[in-house]
């Protein structure tokens, strides 16, 4: 069977239930009036015609209001009301009409029947309403279930993918791969290999969003990065640290320098035949932390700007006003043949204290580069 | 099976001959870091299979393949490169994903073994690239390596060339001139300033206007020669 639409339903059942109304109301007469007559099913006709039409109504100007919208009390309020007000149109339109078309006896009128007619056509009503409120209800709260459920996939999706904008797949098998082979020739430094990926896949997987960590522990992350990288780059890579400001003074989003460093590396050293070397800085300017991250190459051909890694930055930057103010800011500069990524924010209301000490039994010492000139921080 | 190892990743290069241990019949002719090593040690040492890692620092491994008129047997290797596997899957190139297992090491030589137990026909004049050899053509996502003899024509578009071959057709950074020095001229012909014809696929030859000729290729293609090369053609078939 096809799907219909709410819309289709709607005239189906308005349709059907009016219908069913129609030939109850021709039953109960057939059975209780004396006699049958042609004016009956007139009478019966006319009756459902008007209600059919105002419930229509009724229907057109709850969804214009979106009375269902309002809170609960007002809703009911409201309805009351309006199908009052209905009911009366109901007796204005119905009585004349009747009186008009079928000549109805009229001796035994009595001003009280019309109090009965609109207390029986107020019901009749009501039950519409109740009947289309309820239905609506249900079909909305079903809808806000399957919106819950497709927002939440959505989320664990954009999660997979910050993953993998945080850490690049390509260095993840690369390194596996190496370690593979130092497995062989060099256990020792395999078994470190493999406990500085778990350390950097761990970080990545834990810290979420909205982090700042202490510095600590980013360098701590980025100097694991770096080893591996070493293990891969040889002595293509000579890192040059130049830390001014303590750690534990700073905190910092979460993966952010790892970001930075990465792209560095990405963009300014394993794509040069003899490598480069990479500075890393922090210093304080007129109030300001800065995080600096500087590499050999130019911006036109560091597709960062652009395309390309571009959205990894984007992640930067866009953590680095949500959690340390509008002031913050991510800038990539770049001059004599070197490209700059620098962080800077205010310095002020840094929560400083000490870092909880996490990770910290392992401390990388065994493959230190030769050729690196490491300023690290005890 | 004479093999050479492409990778810009010492440990990689390593593990790659550690794995090719286990596989008698692979002599490893040598190995390089980067394409100008690489293409140096191809037209030295004429390997047989290329194990060729795309990510390198300057060229990549397809840059360095499009520089060669001919290229040997490739498989890729590559540690995770998404639109390059996708390139590959669609023309069933092969390529491994690193780090390399060695039963899928096995049925990737194996193939090639296939392909060079083939009787070549190599060409004879060096500077020529011969009627079997394979070239490798990469334009835009997608890549292939085509056969010289699949060719049909090929075609100027400027500074560019278009390929047509099977039912395809790619566009390579390289003029109609360029391409027309490295080609056999008994099989490749200059039809005029536009396009290069594969004799192999001409179906039959008239007479056309001004002492010119028509050669109808298959599915109603024609490619008008000028008079100058209609001589030369009638020569070279001793029409």
């Amino acid at each position: 069977m096809a799907k219909l639409n709410q819309y289709t339903w709607y005239w189906i059942c308005q349709t059907a239930g009016w219908g069913l109304y129609f030939l109850f109301g021709m039953a109960m007469m057939t059975l209780y009036m004396p006699e049958f007559y042609f004016g009956i099913i007139l009478n019966q006709a006319v009756i459902t015609l008007v209600l059919f039409g105002l419930s229509h109504y009724h229907r057109y100007w709850i969804r214009k209001k979106q009375i269902l919208r309002q809170p609960v009390l007002h809703v009911i309020g409201k309805l009351l009301v309006t199908t009052f007000l209905l009911s009366v149109l109901a007796q204005i339109l119905i009585t004349p009409t009747l009186v008009l078309l079928v000549d109805q006896p009229a001796q035994n009128y009595h001003w009280t029947h019309s109090l009965g007619y609109l207390a029986n056509t107020y019901m009749v009503l009501l039950i519409w309403v109740v009947l289309y409120a309820s239905i609506k209800a249900v079909i909305r709260q079903r809808q806000t279930e399957i919106d819950r459920w497709r927002l939440q996939a959505e989320l664990k999706n954009a999660e997979l993918h910050r993953l993998r904008e945080q850490i690049n797949p390509h260095f993840i098998f690369n390194a596996l791969n190496n370690i593979r082979s130092l497995v062989t020739v060099n256990p020792e430094l395999a078994r470190d290999a493999i406990t500085m990926l778990s350390n950097l896949l761990r970080s990545a997987l834990r810290f979420q969003d909205r982090h700042l960590i202490p510095m600590n522990l980013e360098l701590e992350l980025v100097r694991d990065y770096l080893e591996l990288e070493k293990i891969q780059l040889e002595d293509r890579l000579r890192v040059l640290w130049q830390l001014d400001v303590p750690p534990e003074e700073i905190k910092i989003p979460a993966m952010s320098l790892q970001i930075l460093v990465e792209n560095a590396i990405k963009y300014g050293i394993s794509n040069r035949k003899n490598g480069g070397t990479l500075q890393i800085e922090t210093c304080r300017a007129n109030g300001d932390i800065i995080v600096r991250v500087t590499n050999p190459g130019s911006l036109t051909q560091n597709p960062a700007t652009g395309g390309g890694n571009g959205t990894g930055l984007d992640n930067v930057r866009q953590r680095l006003t949500s959690l340390l103010g509008k002031q913050a800011t991510l800038t990539l500069t770049s001059a004599n043949d070197h490209v700059t990524a620098e962080m800077r924010w205010p310095a002020v209301k840094q929560n400083i204290r000490q870092p909880p000490a996490i990770d910290t039994d392992y401390i990388p010492d065994t493959i230190s580069g030769s050729n690196s000139v490491e300023n690290a921080p005890a | 099976m004479r093999v050479l190892i492409i990778d810009d990743i010492r440990l990689a290069r390593e593990e790659l001959r550690r794995l090719l241990q286990d596989f008698p019949d692979v002599e490893i002719e040598g190995e390089a870091a980067d394409a100008d090593e690489a293409r140096r040690l191809i037209i030295e040492k004429e390997p047989d299979l290329l194990l060729l890692d795309i990510q390198m620092p300057g060229e990549n491994g397809f840059e360095l393949l499009q520089s060669l008129d001919a290229a040997p047997e490739v498989i890729f290797t590559t540690a995770y490169d998404e639109y390059a596997v996708k390139a590959f899957e669609q023309n069933a190139l092969d390529y491994l994903m690193k780090p390399i297992q060695k039963v899928r090491l096995g049925v990737a030589l194996e193939k090639v073994r296939k392909l060079l137990d083939r009787p070549s026909l190599h060409s004879q004049n060096d500077r020529n690239i011969g009627a079997n050899d394979k070239f490798f053509v990469r334009d835009g996502d997608r890549c292939w390596f085509i056969k010289l003899s699949d060719v049909r024509y090929f075609e100027t578009m400027g500074n560019f060339s278009q390929i047509h071959f099977g039912n395809e057709k790619a566009v390579t950074p390289k003029t109609l001139n360029s391409i027309e020095e490295r080609l056999n001229p008994a099989t490749f012909f200059r039809a005029n300033r536009q396009v290069i014809i594969n004799l192999e696929f001409a179906e039959r030859i008239e007479p056309w206007f001004n002492g010119g000729l028509r050669v109808y290729f298959p599915d109603n293609v024609a490619f008008d020669i000028s008079r100058r090369q209609a001589a030369r053609l009638k020569n070279l078939l001793s029409l």
